[in-house]
């Protein structure tokens, strides 16, 4: 009798167990929020973060960075420099697939290198690491060699690059190549059921060498709106989203809900950008009043929710040329009132500061899609007007307003930026990048600069470079181009029953192994 | 009989001319400049709400309903009563306007296009199908782009397509019109076009046109709201019930005070036109006996 | 008769002609590259000037405007209505995915909107000024008032979150209770509307001499709304004509807050990408929806009252 009854026991127990397992493989599903639709899923042309965040699951890098930006192999098991910094080598890993079964060859990797550097290609800040490339060929079936002609200190980071298959894409237009919906991977997923418009599933690749992931798929959905995308999320319909300040504050305050918040930092600041070349915003002296009107800590304590800090410069901390000695301006008006004075912009009948016949009137351009940014500048615009400058807020929709400023075409404007582990300035702030040829917004011109940040483009090394790089801090310190307002801290709200979640400067997707590490656990395990 | 209509018509204007004057007086009722100082600089006696519309008071975000602020603080600390007042101004004001030029425009060319017939009406029509059929955002994009945006290019917008819809109501009153008893014997009578248009079949053509004004009214405060939400709408700092509509969104759980006064204040205003317009409509209405 | 059809036919195509070249050049002078901005990335960076010549050559956008317009009329005939600027898909496969969901979330809302206008305009308009009269007026107004984006997240709150009798992303495969929520933020606001206008004219011809006559001569109460109806036949195409372009562009409003992936967001994509192939194709189905809505409102109105297919009172032919 006792040993039925313990033989029953035991099978109920194995059935149970049973149970818990299956349950916990149907259950194996991660949710997850996109804000748009993929319009693409070609690794070399994915521009908005719902491709990347896509790709980041189905494509491997050569190297890869990781959680703390270094550079490690990925597809690639080895990257080998010239010492003359001019010819890389690259050596791709034995047991690399695609998910047809066909292996990834050194043929793959010159295809891309050479669709990239087509000019009718349309890829756009990764192309900018392949500038002068003179020839990339394949030297056996896993090496490929490519040389440049000239050195360059941010080069490497060139081999945070995927992948195209050369048998789909060799020889046809890689815009109209029917394979960017429908891409091979080579990485821990491979696309599955595309319904376009609503939702894209990711199931585990089994040609995939490396580890196997836990979810055994992976489902997005398109959420464009913020407030459907936040409900979901408290009811653990959806693991992941970015929230508000707002949302994350109902977070932390109901412990019943099925998501927690996630803070870290993010490399990217945000700032007022002002045309250099304008009468107004000529002098530093009067860039720099500017700046010490606005009160960046009152915003920080009270839109941000205490999630921003004030900007000091163009590098943020978390890269490694950031210099902590450099501090912001601090918020002063008397001291502002008296510089705009000093530059001959005195009070005039209207309240309103005038040199001469001038008017310090100006209008602000902002774009569309940012809430907060436009909150900010209606906060700014007050202080402004307190000071006697009559600032004019122009809200415009997306296009016409990064027209505008690509062109050079404003007075002001108020942008973010976020950043890749590459801290060369020289894209943001060289007199040659000037629009419409570059990056260089503000039209910032300063002989002395330049010439440090060409130095810095050869110089290899980490300590002589940092000391180069406080040097520049300190220019663009004193010069102030533009108002760097904050660096602002990422919010997300995850599922507690996500395990393995890790952040880095550059989020939670972007590097390795990112959102491929991810597992749906039961809901108790701590972070 | 006329005169029970007629006062009618005036009850039913009060809301209507209750928010119109609150509008006008917006900038006396809400500012923090007393109304009277006395000699050493202290305020004597304040404004009902010694609000600036635009003082902005990042401490003071998003607080409840209480004393010293009535219905609370929006997002950046402004007084909501005091941008309620002087949004009044640019909502109603701008949306009155595109509503008049709407109906106006439509009713005329529909009653033409109905009894004229032929070539007049397919001109019309032709005009009236192709202004519906270009997509409203196309029409937004393209003016935001030229004219800096301001409620008015919510009341231009609304105008340019607004009048299509009552065109083709009265179009359409005009046409079954056309070979009414009464419009044969004025023309019989060696009555002009323009007589039989105004005179005659405007009357019965305008009542099922003017049912619809209202909802023009309140449509362009809506249409400016979207607006808003998809960035565009009255610049800041100016307030307007549609901004402060869209401005509220993320907040309309956690902050009601901030949505709920230009809701309602829209709501109400609808009602009072729509009540004022019926009158309007019985009054018009030819009497049967 | 005929010939009266085969009139409108012309002018129908007209119409789009006109629809086409006027929102071609409409978007064309909007400031914004679109080449600039299908290259620009999520991090704010402009694309280098060989992609964008590459870009302009794949779309054809170095030719001159004219030359443009006329190509894309030439492949439109043949059905082709060219490749998208933002993603290079064919513009015929995006409206396909996009039509059908807008199509059937706004004709829905059109159905219900009518369902719930018809019946209290007739009680309405049977006793105006009574409490029916005014209470359904007040509500209706009320639904009016409120925004799309504020209905419909109350709805979402209230039935998809607290009572959880409708799921939160809406979806047709899940059955009627996977779309109610998008259709009656979009019917309900359009109830008010519908429903005076329904009151109006059948006031009108209620009031009408010839119906006077008849309910002298005992004609039924509901035998006199019936006539009514019939009378207002003209207004009443008229209005579905009028509402008819809102069935293709949809409500990209309600269409984000439900994630429902429609014309309307189509649209609105389109528009701030200045993609000029998908805005036109969208433009091409919203403007035949709209002559084929007005033709058919007319002959309709047409056969239902007699009266209108008479001469002109100003002795022009129709």
């Amino acid at each position: 009798m006792t040993a039925r009854r313990t033989l029953g026991a035991l099978l109920l127990v194995v059935a149970l167990a049973a149970c818990g397992q299956k349950g916990k493989h149907a259950e194996s599903v991660i949710h997850r929020r996109l804000e748009g639709e993929p319009k693409t899923l070609n690794a070399l042309l994915a521009t908005t973060d719902p491709e990347n965040v896509v790709l980041a699951l189905l494509e491997r890098n050569l190297l890869e960075y990781d959680e703390k930006l270094d550079l490690v192999p990925g597809l690639a098991e080895t990257v080998e420099v010239s010492s003359d910094h001019r010819t890389y080598t690259v050596r791709l890993r034995p047991d690399l697939r695609w998910e047809d079964g066909r292996p990834v060859t050194s043929a793959d990797v010159v295809c891309t290198i050479r669709t990239l550097v087509d000019p009718k290609t349309p890829a756009l800040s990764r192309k900018s690491y392949w500038d002068g490339l003179e020839r990339v060929d394949a030297v056996d079936e896993r090496t490929a060699r490519a040389v440049f002609r000239e050195p360059y200190a941010g080069r490497i980071q060139a081999f945070n690059l995927p992948l195209l298959p050369a048998a789909a894409y060799q020889g046809t237009d890689v815009n109209t190549n029917p394979r960017n919906r429908a891409p091979l991977a080579n990485g821990p997923y491979r696309l599955g059921r595309w319904e376009a418009g609503r939702t894209l599933e990711l199931v585990r690749n089994t040609q995939y060498s490396g580890e196997r992931p836990g979810p055994e798929m992976i489902l997005f959905r398109v959420v464009p709106e913020n407030s459907a995308a936040f409900q979901a999320l408290l009811s653990g319909e959806l693991h992941e989203m970015r929230v508000t300040y707002e949302q994350k504050t109902r977070l932390e305050a109901d412990a019943s809900v099925a998501a927690r918040p996630l803070i870290f930092d993010e490399l990217g600041y945000t700032y007022l950008a002002w045309k250099n070349d304008h009468p107004l915003f000529a002098s530093p002296k009067v860039r720099r009043a500017l700046t010490m009107l606005i009160d960046r800590e009152a915003i920080a304590r009270t839109l941000y929710g205490g999630l921003a800090r004030p900007a000091s410069g163009p590098i943020p901390p978390g890269l490694w040329p950031y210099d902590p000695s450099v501090a912001p301006w601090p918020h002063d008006p008397k001291q502002a009132a008296a510089l705009l004075d000093e530059a001959g912009f005195r009070p005039g009948p209207d309240g309103v500061r005038r040199r001469g016949s001038d008017r310090f009137a100006f209008t602000l351009l902002l774009g569309a899609g940012s809430d907060l940014q436009r909150q900010i500048t209606e906060v700014v615009q007050q202080s402004f007007r307190a000071a006697g400058i009559d600032m004019a807020i122009r809200p415009m929709e997306w296009a016409a307003f990064a027209s505008k400023v690509d062109a050079g075409d404003f007075e002001a404007a108020i942008l973010a930026i976020s950043l890749d582990p590459n801290p060369d300035l020289a894209v943001y702030w060289h007199s040659s990048q000037r629009a419409p040829n570059g990056w260089n917004t503000s039209g910032y011109r300063n002989p002395k600069a330049d010439a440090l940040m060409d130095r810095l483009r050869t110089t290899f090394g980490r300590d002589e470079a940092r000391g180069l790089y406080a040097e520049l801090l300190r220019i663009l310190h004193e010069d102030e181009p533009v108002t760097f307002l904050h660096n602002v801290r990422s919010r997300w709200g995850l599922s507690k029953r996500l395990e393995e979640v890790r952040t880095s400067p550059i989020g939670l997707f972007l590097f390795w192994p990112g959102g491929s590490a991810w597992r749906l656990g039961t809901g108790t395990a701590p972070l | 009989m006329r005169g029970a209509r007629g006062s009618r018509a005036v009850r039913a204007g009060l809301g209507l001319i209750a928010i119109s004057v609150l509008a006008l007086l917006a900038p006396f009722l809400a500012r923090s400049r007393p109304w009277l100082e006395t000699a050493r600089g202290e305020a004597a006696l304040s404004a009902p709400v010694p609000w600036d519309p635009d003082a902005v008071d990042l401490d003071g975000r998003l607080r409840p309903p209480g004393r010293g602020h009535w219905l609370g603080t929006d997002e950046l600390g402004r007084d909501v009563l005091a941008r309620l007042l002087h949004g009044a101004r640019v909502s109603v004001g701008a949306g009155a306007l595109a509503c008049a030029v709407a109906l106006l425009a439509g009713s005329l060319l529909g009653a033409l296009a109905g009894l004229a017939g032929g070539r007049t009406d397919r001109g019309v029509l032709f005009a009236v199908e192709v202004v519906q059929s270009v997509p409203a955002l196309v029409l937004v994009a393209a003016l935001a782009a030229f004219l800096p945006p301001s409620f008015f290019l919510a009341a231009l917008l609304i105008g340019l397509t607004g009048w299509t819809d009552s065109a083709r109501i009265v179009r359409a009153e005009a046409r079954r019109l056309r070979s009414a008893p009464f419009l044969e014997a004025a023309r019989a009578a060696g009555a002009r076009r323009g007589r039989l248009l105004v005179r005659h079949v405007l009357p019965h053509a305008l009542p099922p046109a003017l049912a619809t004004a209202p909802y023009v009214l309140g449509a362009a405060v809506l249409t400016e709201a979207g607006l808003s939400f998809l960035g565009l709408g009255t610049p800041p700092p100016a307030a307007s019930w549609g901004r402060s509509l869209a401005d509220a969104r993320d907040v309309v759980t956690t902050a009601p005070w901030c949505v709920l006064p230009p809701a309602i204040a829209l709501v109400l205003l609808v009602l009072s036109a729509r009540r004022l317009g019926d009158a309007f409509a019985e009054r018009s209405r030819i009497p049967s006996s | 008769m005929l010939a009266y059809a085969l009139r409108r036919l012309l002018s129908a195509l007209a119409t789009l002609l006109g629809v086409l070249t006027l929102v071609f050049l409409l978007l064309s002078a909007t400031p914004g590259d679109p080449a600039v901005l299908a290259a620009r990335s999520s991090g704010g960076r402009p694309a280098s000037p060989e992609a964008l010549a590459a870009f302009r050559r794949l779309h054809g956008l170095d030719r001159p405007l004219p030359v443009q317009y006329v190509t894309w009329a030439a492949r439109a005939l043949r059905l082709d209505l060219g490749r998208s600027f933002q993603d290079g898909r064919e513009v015929r496969e995006r409206l396909a995915a996009a039509l059908p969901a807008t199509l059937y979330l706004n004709g829905c809302a059109l159905l219900l909107a009518m369902l719930a206008a018809v019946p209290c305009g007739i009680s309405a308009a049977r006793r105006p000024g009574g409490r029916f009269d005014r209470v359904s007026g007040a509500v209706f107004d009320l639904l009016f008032a409120t925004p799309s984006f504020v209905l419909g997240l109350l709805l979402l709150l209230v039935f998809s979150v607290k009572l959880r009798v409708t799921p939160l992303f809406s979806d047709p495969a899940l059955g009627p209770l996977g779309v109610v929520l998008p259709v009656a933020t979009l019917g309900l606001g359009a109830v008010a509307l519908m429903s005076r206008f329904v009151r109006a004219s059948v006031r009108t011809a209620l009031d009408d001499p010839a119906a006077l006559a008849a309910r002298a001569r005992g004609e039924s109460g509901g035998a006199a709304v019936r006539r009514a109806l019939r009378r207002s036949a003209g207004a009443f195409s008229a209005l579905a004509a009028v509402l008819v372009p809102s069935l293709v562009t949809g409500s990209v409003l309600v269409e984000r807050l439900f994630s429902w992936p429609g014309a309307g967001r189509l649209l609105a994509d389109g528009v701030f990408a200045r993609d000029v192939p998908v805005v036109l194709g969208l433009t091409l189905v919203a403007g035949c929806a709209v002559v084929v809505a007005s033709l058919a409102g007319d002959l309709v109105s047409a056969w239902l009252d007699p009266r209108l297919r008479d001469v002109g009172l100003l002795g022009e032919r129709p």
